[in-house]
């Protein structure tokens, strides 16, 4: 008998629910479209940080291939290609490797053209095309620049190459394409046609030549090294070398899931707060949902029907708010991800898109969803009836009265503030108070990165102009390019918008040591660098530094690194670089007898003295000073055999001197800010239209990227912050609405006992006031704590060099203006809708 | 004649200390199946206190209530529940009619929550008998208070009920849609043989009533 529960009646329920009860309806779908967003938001943002770093992963293994087997014949690829696990490959004939002195440590294979392999390794030309004709060659960027190869079509190329038996040629080849490198890749090909190759290396094809490099991706991607090796097995092959992509390494993947993790976790930020704030939304500021319950209750709903009724319109509301929640979140992401992730040739935000992300917020958001109804269902289903009505009933606490028993305006004001609704109240400003804190957090973030430091040390100067040759650390410069002439620098000179060009020369020169200079330096690279190991132990890891010492040590030779300098260059060598002997003449420098001798970056003299000579290029100049030597200053690198050096800086006009033919490294160039603007389209056309082989930095795109550096780093928790702080204003704002419209009754008998409509308004006006005083109350001592106790050690976490806490309240201002704003404005507003109609009435009416 | 409502010892308690309000403060009372009881009483005398937990709307600080052989004490919340919708009517004093429901699904709420097929001949006569019939499709906010007393009262009468429990049924009502009520009910409680426990102002309402049963101070005075 006590069975039979109809259970359908719950979905009619809610059907009518929704039908008749648009406002509220609106607002929760509004807050469950809001809480989908930002969970599609976070999880769509961490899913591409994510893939991000992985693809960083694959990038600096140079391949999208899961495995690259190396030095195979062509009967050991076809028969790798034949196992099970195989799900498809890539394959590269290489006929050997370019060998020129001036391609640094980069390594440039040169391959029979393949397209699809150039895909996967990113090598495919952007100007002009892969080679399709005899003596056809396509290069990147960065190798054209070494070897000083201007970028034009058809240019004659001049390669040294060593081919797969170690015999070295010097061919000509016609340039037909290039493309620009990710400036990590370490490794690229040099593309030729397979008829150039035939012809430069006829063996190569041959049954016997180990030429075949096989990329391949498997069904299964996963321990990839354990598969490599089990396909060799399998397939009988053995002496076979492999090696396996970084992003499908167990680790890396990891470290990359950690780098998610920062964004994964605002959704339990998200979580946390869209429970509150629906649950305040859904029950805590609708009184009359309450009643409505009680009512049903009564009339035999059953507590499991109850809680049926609450789950049906909590998934309602959920399905309602999915896909506006998936396209707002995917529309955030779209924008910030375009921001965030930099270096992916497509748009970032379609290339790491799934459907993932959609699915997990949607789950969230049902269970955020069902979280907020949790406690209104378990509470509704426990109580009686009329325990359920009595629970809907506002008991006023005890007041004092006046002497006389009069009241005014405000006292009536003051016990409607503090007398009714506690809870609601605190409940929706513990929710401000969650959404003020994140947004607090995010800008003092933001004000402690400090841009001017940042400058200061990674651009101290507005411009640099650098030899194509030297743009990047692993770039070895090339003393023979013309890229940066005599004309370069006085063009900028004469320009209106140039306050200074300072110029930098290098030139590497083999030098002699005296015995006791000699002797000094190995003394000092003897020394212990600590107690385990000596200075000259620490740099086990750099073998062509350690042969230059031992060469300096055996015989007194080495590698002098002349560097002409003058303006911000010498400024910065004086700021930077401590003197460990002697100290700095201007007059004495400029003079030309003198040079400052600058060695390792470690107290102690590791070069000649002050007042010993060294002779360059036949002149002999005096020590001024020497000093520790910060190379922050140099683009580029140096040639193997100057891996151990020792510089002698000197004004530019010796240098020139010295080594009249020498062209141009690097210049600074500082101009009037005003004039950034025109400055800038003159480098533009500089940089694109004359000079591919010059490489422009700008402290402007340092500033912009930095600028949007810090700003991605807040971005996301930022966003949610915002998000949830409009959430809890949605709530704020329902509560004030519930407030004064579910004192219609109260209002009319306040008019029917003689209250004027300006007193009714000031009451209005009053409560408002008194109510955002409340909140003020509980808000600003808590976010002032925060700012100034927590978030120093949340910025100093950071462990960032360029930031310093600051402290601010400048998003505190702003949302107590708003909530402000609210309390005064949304009373008003409703205030005119229930004044309207008789007296009689809205004395009648009844909810 | 079998008793199908008693009361024993019934207490309700609200507050404590100086505060204590005794709402119910020990009542006895048996009332037989098919009788007609009217329970009168000054206002915050404790009336609506009792009809709320003879029907198991709330919850006795002390004593107890049997409806038939059930006793209200030792069901859970759910079966207290599926047992007061199908062996109580309510008529309550402010209707509790569902406003998102119009007036026939109203009337049929409770068969509905039940799971069970309305009597359709026998509704649409009580819906005659009230005067509904040209408002079955209404929304109670479109009703006048008359009105939606009488949704209430067939409601009540809609899944035939052992016992009606009524707070001031025809509080809302003129004197002759009054005595049709009244009427009514006594005609149903006779063909059903069903008990109807009802608060009322009214004497002359009382009057028709098998039993008078009058309530002071939580207390029953007279019966």
């Amino acid at each position: 008998m006590l069975a039979n529960n109809n259970l359908k009646v719950c979905r009619t329920l809610v059907k009518r629910d929704f039908k008749f009860h648009h406002n509220k309806n609106c607002i929760l779908v509004a807050a469950t479209m809001l809480v989908t967003a930002l969970y599609t938001f976070v999880f769509l943002l961490g899913g591409s940080i994510k893939g991000a770093f992985l693809l960083n992963y694959q990038y600096t293994y140079g391949s999208t291939s899961q495995i690259l087997y190396t030095e195979l014949t062509n009967q050991q690829a076809d028969i790798i290609i034949e196992n099970v696990n195989v799900k498809n490959t890539v394959r590269l004939n290489t006929i050997g490797q370019l060998t020129d002195p001036m391609m640094g440590q980069r390594l440039v294979k040169l391959a029979v053209t393949n397209y699809a392999y150039a895909e996967t390794v990113l090598s495919v030309p952007t100007t002009g095309s892969l080679p399709k004709n005899d003596n056809e060659i396509a290069l990147d960027g960065f190798t054209m620049n070494s070897l000083g190869i201007p970028y034009e079509l058809g240019t004659p190329v001049t390669l040294l190459w060593t081919d797969l038996e170690g015999n070295a040629y010097a061919s000509d080849f016609t340039l037909c394409g290039w493309w620009t490198s990710s400036t990590i890749f370490t490794e690229a090909c040099a593309w030729i046609a397979a008829d150039t190759a035939q012809k430069l290396f006829p063996s190569y094809q041959d049954k016997s030549s180990h030429s075949v490099t096989l990329g391949v991706n498997l069904h299964q991607p996963k321990n990839l090294d354990q598969q490599a090796a089990t396909i060799l097995e399998e397939q009988g092959i053995t002496g076979v070398n492999f090696t396996t992509n970084l992003a499908y390494n167990k680790v890396r993947q990891e470290q990359a899931m950690q780098k998610a993790m920062p964004f994964y976790s605002l959704s339990i930020v998200v979580m946390l707060c869209g429970c509150l704030m629906i649950y305040c939304i859904v029950h805590v500021a609708a009184q009359q949902d309450t009643l409505y319950y009680a009512a049903l209750k009564s009339l035999g709903m059953t507590p499991r029907q109850i809680r049926r009724l609450l789950l049906e319109q909590g998934c309602a509301i959920s399905f309602l708010g999915f896909f506006p929640g998936w396209v707002l979140g995917f529309g955030l992401y779209f924008v910030i991800a375009n921001r965030m992730i930099l270096g992916v040739e497509k748009n970032p935000a379609l290339y790491f898109l799934s459907w993932l992300p959609f699915i997990a917020a949607a789950l969230c958001t049902l269970v955020t969803i069902l979280l907020s109804y949790l406690i209104p269902t378990i509470r509704l289903s426990h109580m009686t009836p009329v325990q359920t009505v009595r629970s809907a009933t506002i008991y006023l606490p005890r007041h004092r009265y006046s002497s006389d028993g009069r009241i005014t305006l405000v006292n009536l004001a003051l016990r409607t503030t503090f007398g009714r609704n506690q809870w609601r109240t605190i409940v929706s400003t513990l929710s401000l108070l969650l959404a003020a804190v994140l947004i607090s957090s995010a800008w003092i973030q933001y004000v402690s990165f400090r841009e001017d430091m940042y400058l200061s040390i990674i651009s101290p100067w507005d411009y640099s102009l650098i030899d194509g040759s030297a743009y990047l650390s692993v770039q070895r410069y090339n003393e023979s390019n013309y890229g940066i002439t005599e004309k370069t620098v006085k063009e900028l000179q004469m320009r209106p918008e140039v306050i200074a060009v300072s110029t930098l020369k290098s030139r590497e020169v083999e030098l002699n040591a005296s015995d006791e200079l000699r002797q000094r330096i190995v003394d000092y690279y003897n020394q212990p660098y600590d107690e385990t190991m000596t200075r000259k132990e620490t740099q086990a890891g750099y073998p062509d530094w350690c042969a230059g010492v031992e060469r300096l040590e055996q015989s007194g030779e080495y590698i002098g690194l002349v560097i002409g300098v003058n303006g911000a260059y010498l400024q910065y060598i004086l700021d930077n670089c401590p003197f460990t002997s002697g100290s700095f003449d201007d007059k004495a420098f400029a003079s030309g007898n003198y040079v400052l001798a600058a060695g390792a970056y470690s107290k102690g003299i590791s070069t000649p003295a002050e007042g010993e000579t060294v002779e360059l290029n036949g002149c002999t100049y005096t020590i001024l000073g020497s000093v520790m030597n910060d190379e922050g200053y140099i683009s580029g690198t140096n040639s193997t055999q100057a891996a151990f050096h020792i510089v002698y800086i000197l004004p530019v006009a010796q240098f020139d001197l010295l080594f009249p033919e020498q062209a141009y490294r690097q210049l600074a160039i500082d101009i009037d800010p005003a004039q950034q603007d025109t400055f800038e389209i003159y480098l533009d056309y500089y940089e694109q239209e004359q000079n591919q082989d010059v490489k422009i930095m700008r402290r402007s795109e340092y500033a912009t990227n930095f600028d949007v550096a810090r700003l991605n780093m807040v971005l996301p928790k930022l966003i949610v912050a915002l998000v949830l702080f409009g959430i809890a204003l949605i709530n704020f704002a329902n509560i004030l609405v519930i407030k004064t419209i579910s004192r219609k009754w109260e209002f009319a008998i306040y008019e029917s006992l003689g209250m004027t409509n300006i007193q009714l308004r000031c009451l209005i006006l009053l409560e408002g006031i008194f109510h955002a005083i409340l909140v003020f109350v509980l808000l600003v001592p808590v976010v002032i704590f925060f700012s100034a106790a927590v978030m120093p050690a949340v910025v100093e976490a950071i462990g960032s060099w360029c930031t310093v806490y600051r402290f601010s309240l400048l998003p505190l201002w702003g949302v107590l203006l708003m909530i402000l704003l609210l309390a005064v404005t949304v009373p008003f507003i409703c205030l005119r809708f229930i004044t309207k109609g008789s007296l009689t009435e809205r004395m009648r009416y009844i909810e | 004649m079998e008793t199908i409502l008693k009361a024993t010892g019934l207490k309700k308690y609200y507050g404590k200390g100086e505060t204590l309000v005794k709402a119910l403060d020990g009542i006895d009372l048996e009332i037989e199946r098919g009788k007609f009881a009217a329970i009168i009483g000054t206002s915050g005398s404790g009336k609506s206190t009792l009809l709320n937990m003879l029907g198991g709307l709330d919850i006795p600080s002390e004593g107890s209530i049997k409806v038939g052989n059930t006793e209200l004490a030792k069901l859970n919340s759910e079966q207290a529940t599926i047992f007061r919708r199908k062996q109580i009517g309510f008529i309550f004093q402010n209707y509790n009619l569902v406003p998102v429901l119009n007036v026939w699904e109203n009337i049929i709420f409770p068969i509905t929550l039940d799971g069970r097929k309305p009597d359709k001949t026998f509704i649409m006569q009580v819906v005659r008998l009230l005067g509904l019939e040209k408002k079955l499709d209404s929304l109670p906010n479109n009703l006048s208070g008359g009105q939606q007393q009488r949704v209430a009262i067939a409601r009540a009468l809609a899944s035939k009920p052992s016992i009606i429990l009524a707070d001031e049924p025809t509080g809302n009502l003129d004197t002759k849609t009054s005595d049709d009520v009244i009427g009514l009910l006594k005609m149903t409680s006779k063909e059903f043989n069903q008990t109807i426990v009802m608060i009322t102002h009214n004497s002359e309402i009382a009057q028709m009533a098998d039993r008078i049963i009058r309530i002071e101070d939580g207390r029953i005075v007279a019966q």
